[in-house]
């Protein structure tokens, strides 16, 4: 038979003594540790102050290995993710990518911030988005746009690089070639003894030749001391000469200070000429008129004023 | 006797009077183409181009129609006297412009100094049909004849002795013999008279009708117009045969011409003064004038 143990009452006491404020002290300390984990872990933080979201539109070359989760920079330090890409299916409209920003980075990125798609690594490695610091009008964040360009990759330039060197050294090489070809044509030619540069070097008569100009220039220039030596005359002449330029030069020296005086006096004969020609010619007119008005009277044997002479040449003056 | 003074003197101032009122003249143009024609008549054609030049300034000012048709004429015929045919057509042709612009009509004097330059230049048919219209539309007789006698040079210089004839034509004496041509009129039918009959054969007679033309320019005072009739008598006694006479009347033009500082023509003509058959005495003479001749441009130049 079974039989009930029953303990003493003074464990049972101890038992049933202050069992629901411990198993309350529990419960609260439950909460307590799970809101310090809530706040630890920053979900009450993102909750209370929420990411930015920006648009990014990408190159129209391509996203440069853009996916979603990929980092986004600010200041070189991470400050968002990209959370969407959105490619436009009919190829006509922009694609972009939808990025969370942290709260934190928002005051940095300005209307004039510059996105860049980079690679971790240069040529390799997670693409990352990297915004570079505004410093003119604040973003609207309510609807935040920013371009981003691709950053070119090395390798591409370098094979690019390449390729026009390439180009411009293949028809150097080959114009090299042909001018080594004639060359070689050239030296050969010579070689041979053909053109003047050939006969040149097969031939010495032209040596012999120049041999025998030296010699006659030998004989012209023993010709020529006697012609030279006559030089130190020539000099003293030369010399008696300066030194009468030189006098002649004294002389009209002392003459140009008279000169003006001359001048003035010459302008001043000079400027009554016109008036005096203009005199002599209505004089000669004057003159000319009495000379014919005499003609014609009647007590030297005239017949009355004759008629003006015509303006008119005679035809006899038309010589072919 | 002093009463009879007082008579005489009183009939003297008795026939004394005023002559009539004339309009105010341009007293600078009539200078200006007075000076012209005296230049021209002294044989300085270049003075002359410069005093026409200046009266034709003068008559445009004045806007007068007949002074600037008068004195357009004498300016081109004064740069044709001084070897200039291409400004004499320009001169022609401005004035005919500056005519028509008036409402004035050009006249025939204008139509022979055109004709004339135009034979200076070579350009014949053209001289030929401002001749003719020169002949036909001209009031003068002497403008008739000086257009003839041009006539007579083109046919002359293209050969065609029918040409000729026909200018020399022209020249007919009147029936009665009065009045009596002048002799510019005497010595362009000789001229002619000796073309045609240099172009018939007739050496002597040509030489003949030469010497009689160059008899007659010198009478005339055109010495350029003697000298072509001695080189025209040289030519015909040329084809006579007689070089020592040709060389003769050479060296008459050859010093003519050195004279009148025409020293291209001089220099022509003396050469041929030396040709062979020619004098001692001649040859010597043209060397000598050649040799005064120095490199001179020519004030006067006749084709």
């Amino acid at each position: 038979m079974l039989q009930t143990r029953r303990p003493d009452n003074r464990s049972r006491l101890l038992d049933l003594r202050h069992t629901d404020e411990w198993v309350g002290a529990l419960v609260l300390l439950a909460a307590a540790l799970f809101l310090g984990a809530v706040f630890e872990a920053g979900i009450l933080k993102k909750w209370l102050r929420p990411d930015s979201t920006l648009h990014i539109v990408l190159p129209q070359g391509g996203v440069a290995g853009l996916v979603v989760g990929d980092d986004v920079d600010v200041l070189g330090t991470h400050a968002g993710t990209v959370r969407r890409l959105v490619l436009n299916p009919d190829g006509t409209g922009e694609m972009y990518a939808v990025a969370s920003i942290e709260y934190d980075a928002d005051p940095y990125i300005r209307r004039d911030s510059k996105a860049v798609i980079k690679r971790q690594y240069g040529v390799a490695g997670a693409s990352f988005v990297d915004i570079s610091r505004g410093t003119g009008t604040k973003m609207n964040w309510d609807y935040a746009v920013i371009d981003a360009t691709a950053e070119p990759n090395p390798v591409d330039t370098l094979i690019a690089t390449l390729a026009q060197v390439r180009a411009l050294l293949l028809p150097t090489l080959a114009n090299a070639n042909a001018a080594m070809a004639t060359l070689d044509a050239i030296i050969t030619g010579i070689h041979e003894g053909h053109g003047s540069a050939g006969r040149l070097l097969a031939d010495d008569t032209l040596i012999r030749q120049a041999e025998a100009t030296v010699t006659t220039l030998k004989g012209v220039v023993a010709q020529l001391d006697p012609i030279v030596g006559r030089v130190p005359g020539l000099e003293d002449r030369t010399g008696q000469i300066l030194a009468n330029v030189r006098a002649a030069t004294g002389d009209l020296k002392q003459a140009t200070p008279q000169l003006p005086a001359i001048a003035h006096n010459i302008a001043d004969a000079t400027a009554n000429l016109p008036a005096l020609l203009t005199q002599a010619q209505a004089s000669t007119e004057q003159l000319e008129k009495l000379l014919v008005q005499l003609r014609g009277n009647w007590l030297l044997g005239g017949s009355g004023t004759p008629p003006p002479d015509p303006l008119r040449l005679p035809p006899r003056e038309v010589r072919p | 006797m002093r009463r009879g003074l007082v008579l005489v003197a009183l009939c003297v101032a008795g026939c004394g009077g005023h002559p009539p009122a004339l309009p105010p003249e341009d007293t600078a143009l009539q200078q200006a183409a007075h000076s012209g024609q005296q230049a021209l008549e002294f044989g300085k054609p270049q003075q002359a181009v410069q005093q026409y030049r200046h009266a034709f300034d003068l008559a445009l000012a004045r806007s007068d129609a007949g002074a600037i048709g008068d004195i357009g004429y004498d300016l081109a015929t004064a740069r044709l006297a001084a070897a200039d045919p291409a400004g004499a057509l320009a001169t022609v042709q401005r004035t005919r412009v500056d005519l028509a612009a008036r409402g004035a009509p050009d006249f025939a004097e204008l139509d022979l100094v055109q004709a004339a330059s135009l034979h200076r230049q070579g350009d014949e048919a053209a001289a030929d049909a401002w001749a003719a219209r020169a002949q036909t539309t001209a009031s003068d007789a002497s403008t008739v004849a000086r257009a003839s006698y041009v006539r007579g040079l083109v046919a002359d210089a293209r050969g065609d002795m029918a040409g000729l004839a026909a200018a020399l034509s022209m020249f007919r004496l009147p029936p009665d013999g009065k009045p009596a041509p002048p002799a510019e009129w005497r010595a362009d039918r000789d001229e002619l008279a000796a073309r045609l009959a240099l172009r018939q054969g007739n050496s002597a007679g040509a030489a003949s009708s030469a010497l009689a033309a160059a008899d007659l320019r010198r009478e005339a005072l055109d010495y350029a117009g003697m000298e072509q009739a001695l080189v025209l008598a040289a030519r015909a006694r040329m084809q006579q045969g007689d070089a020592q006479q040709a060389a003769d009347l050479y060296l008459q033009a050859g010093e003519s011409a050195a004279a009148r500082t025409d020293i291209a023509d001089a220099r022509t003509w003396l050469a041929r003064a030396t040709v062979p058959g020619a004098s001692v005495a001649t040859a010597q003479a043209a060397r000598q004038a050649l040799d005064r001749l120095r490199p001179a441009l020519t004030p006067h130049r006749r084709s």
